[in-house]
């Protein structure tokens, strides 16, 4: 008897997992949609090959959906970054416009209650702080680039407006935004305003760092000093392995060496022989002078790691923190034709802006909701009521965004030129597989020219395998 | 997160109609209008309101029409409309309707003393065809005279600030426009609106 029963039991649990594989093979899995949207919404930055198009498409086709209204500023945020990321400056100011006009406009009081007394995912999505003053600030830098002065000083301006938190506990951080104002800045030197410009610029160069920076930088540092002996044990690993033996790898380099900032070449090996940087600056105060951003008239952003996250603490998911995500990426150099032309310059931390924002509101709401379920939950009839009620945190965010914003700005000689971008870790340690080339960047003799590149990690180095490894 | 509570028959109801009614006077938000006006409809932040436009649009219009070089003039001036400066921080705002209206306004009330000249660019490029066409003989019509040429042009300004403090937020608008004798450069009129209002978000948002 027990044989047949465990017979039975073992022919139960295949059919189960068969009907399981089936299930999940003939449909139950996700869709191509979603996975396509997955891409899109979190992958895209971290690509070596990225489908710009078609994440447009998906999210653009989500973004205009009226059944997903209450997630369209989230898909418009993800959009304009997949634009910027992929020179669709034209896309961007579309998407970051309907965005504006939808956290401006609309309003739905009834999901506000509702989100106010349970679950705050149900509410319209209107993004944090500081991912408002990031969507703006895209809105602007679209605008810039197409010359239209005036609307990207309105949407910078909406960008500093948007992070000037309204809780009382984070007020010494609501003018901190100084990406906003480096803008800004030039919006209004291109406008002819100087002394506004000269305001901005000076508000630009004011550093706020939080209460708890100075640790986590300590942290991360030493974090880092670990992970990079690490990285150079398996870089000598693998080139000991991969260069010798029957096969090895066409065109393999050994990236074990450890190089310091301070060892940082003048010209790299492939320099023109003469330089194009007629005035560059490793002074972040000469940076934001009028008179040196009104000469130069070439500007990158340079956009690193990935931006911090949301997650829920505490019983019932009821409260939302903010996580930093790592990255190993701290600070850049920038070569033109060869030739070293200076540092970008950090002008946002996108973790110190979500966590300086504040929490004193959100958080006597949550404590409030928290409060009163567990009140229920120790009475019969509540239990039932409470069993049934959603305190959940709204733990949606920008998971594109980038982790800093660093500028270059240069003049330089008109015409084509290569940019060449080395990083380096917070320890100031070379990453030599960070290295990004941009050639043919074609400076105009007149006005200027941005660009925006971001780092992602074997950029150049898929294409020198690709190279070494004709027609494979 | 674990608290003792001692069980209670009115505590429950009392803590949940504490939280209803804290959600439903705190969290679902509040606009008023302040100041330079009277409360006169509910509005959504800080912006410029239909009835703002409606109103500066009609104070605008009147004035203009009781100038002296509108009421005495033998033949009535002729005027073109320019760009207004949007000079706000916001992106939405159209600031040429506002002209637009003062247009069309001046032209329902001021019984013909007020002519405006029509140079938007679309059509511009309508009467040159249309004009070209009639020398051609291609369509019927009289012969293409010379274009009149402005007296006045009407344009204007807006101006905003906004200030973020505590839980809510100011915004102030200026907004002025202008008459400009069209060969002196003479400001012939100048007025200005007002408008300051505070609103308060509800606290389900930052």
């Amino acid at each position: 008897m027990q044989g047949g029963a465990a017979k039975t039991r073992g022919a139960f649990a295949t059919a189960f997992s068969l009907s399981l594989i089936l299930a999940v093979v003939s449909g139950c899995g996700p869709s191509p949609e979603q996975i396509r949207l997955r891409r899109a919404m979190h992958e895209i930055r971290h690509e070596l090959h990225p489908d710009y198009r078609d994440a447009l498409v998906i999210l653009e086709s989500k973004r205009t959906n009226p059944n997903d209204l209450n997630e369209a500023v989230l898909y418009g945020m993800c959009q304009t970054t997949v634009a910027i990321l992929g020179g669709d400056y034209t896309t961007a100011e579309r998407a970051t416009y309907d965005s504006f006009a939808l956290v401006e406009k609309y309003e739905n009081q009834d999901r506000e209650i509702l989100a106010a007394l349970g679950d705050e995912g149900i509410r319209f999505f209107r993004g944090e702080p500081h991912e408002r003053a990031m969507l703006w600030y895209y809105a602007g830098l679209a605008r810039y680039a197409r010359g239209e002065y005036n609307e990207a000083r309105m949407f910078f301006s909406q960008a500093l407006h948007a992070t000037r938190t309204r809780d009382e506990d984070a007020k010494d951080f609501r003018e901190d935004f100084q990406l906003g104002y480096y803008w800004l800045g030039r919006a209004l030197l291109k406008r002819g305003e100087v002394d506004d410009a000269r305001a901005a610029f000076q508000r630009a160069a004011v550093v706020l760092p939080h209460s708890t920076e100075a640790k986590e930088i300590e942290q991360i540092k030493a974090r880092r000093r670990r992970e990079y002996a690490d990285e150079l044990k398996a870089e000598k690993l693998g080139y000991e392995k991969n260069s010798q033996g029957e096969s090895p790898v066409p065109g393999i380099v050994d990236l074990s060496q450890e190089i310091a900032r301070a060892e940082a070449p003048a010209t790299l090996p492939d320099a023109a022989p003469q330089s194009p940087v007629l005035r560059a600056t490793a002074d972040f105060n000469e940076f934001l002078t009028t008179d040196y951003q009104g000469e130069a008239n070439l500007v990158v952003m340079i956009e690193m790691g990935t931006g911090p996250f949301k997650y829920a603490k505490g019983r019932d998911a009821a409260f939302d923190h903010i996580g930093r995500c790592p990255y190993r990426e701290a600070s850049v150099e920038v070569y033109i034709d060869g030739h070293r032309a200076g540092p970008g310059f950090k002008l946002l931390d996108s973790y110190h802006q979500a966590v300086t924002r504040g929490v004193e509101t959100r958080r006597a709401r949550q404590w409030g909701k928290a409060f009163v379920k567990e009140v229920m939950k120790s009475v019969p009839v509540g239990s039932l009521v409470a069993g049934m009620w959603s305190i959940k945190a709204d733990l949606r965010y920008w998971p594109t965004l980038a982790g800093e914003y660093h500028a270059f700005a240069a003049k330089v000689t008109p015409g084509p030129h290569t940019l060449h971008f080395r990083f380096y870790d917070v320890n100031d340690k070379y990453l030599p597989r960070y290295d990004l080339t941009r050639h043919f960047i074609c400076v105009p003799a007149d006005g200027e020219l941005v660009m925006t590149v971001h780092s992602v990690e074997n950029q150049d180095n898929a294409y020198l395998l690709t190279a070494a490894r004709p027609g494979q | 997160m674990t608290w003792k509570v001692k069980r209670g028959r009115g505590f429950v109801p009392l803590a949940m109609g504490a939280l209803v009614g804290w959600c439903l006077a705190g969290c679902a938000g509040e606009t008023k209008r302040v100041d330079l006006d009277a409360l006169t409809e509910a509005e959504v932040g800080t912006g410029l309101s239909s009835q703002d436009f409606r109103s500066v649009c009609e104070r605008m219009a009147r004035s203009i029409v009781q100038l002296p070089q509108i009421q005495n003039a033998t033949t009535p001036p002729k005027v073109v409309i320019a760009e207004v400066q949007n000079e706000t921080d916001d992106p939405l705002l159209r600031a040429d309707n506002f002209t637009h209206r003062i247009r069309t306004r001046l032209i329902e009330h001021a019984a013909g003393k007020i002519v405006f000249l029509d140079r938007d660019d679309t059509m511009t490029e309508r009467v040159k065809q249309e004009n070209r066409e009639k020398e051609r003989g291609l369509i019927a019509g009289g012969a293409p005279g010379v274009r009149e040429g402005a007296d006045y042009f009407l344009t204007g300004r807006i101006e905003n600030m906004r200030a973020v403090a505590g839980t809510g937020e100011t915004g102030y608008y200026r907004l002025s426009f202008r008459l400009t004798d069209a060969v002196t450069q003479v400001i012939i009129w100048e007025q200005d609106y007002e408008v300051k209002k505070f609103s308060r978000r509800g606290s389900i948002y930052k």
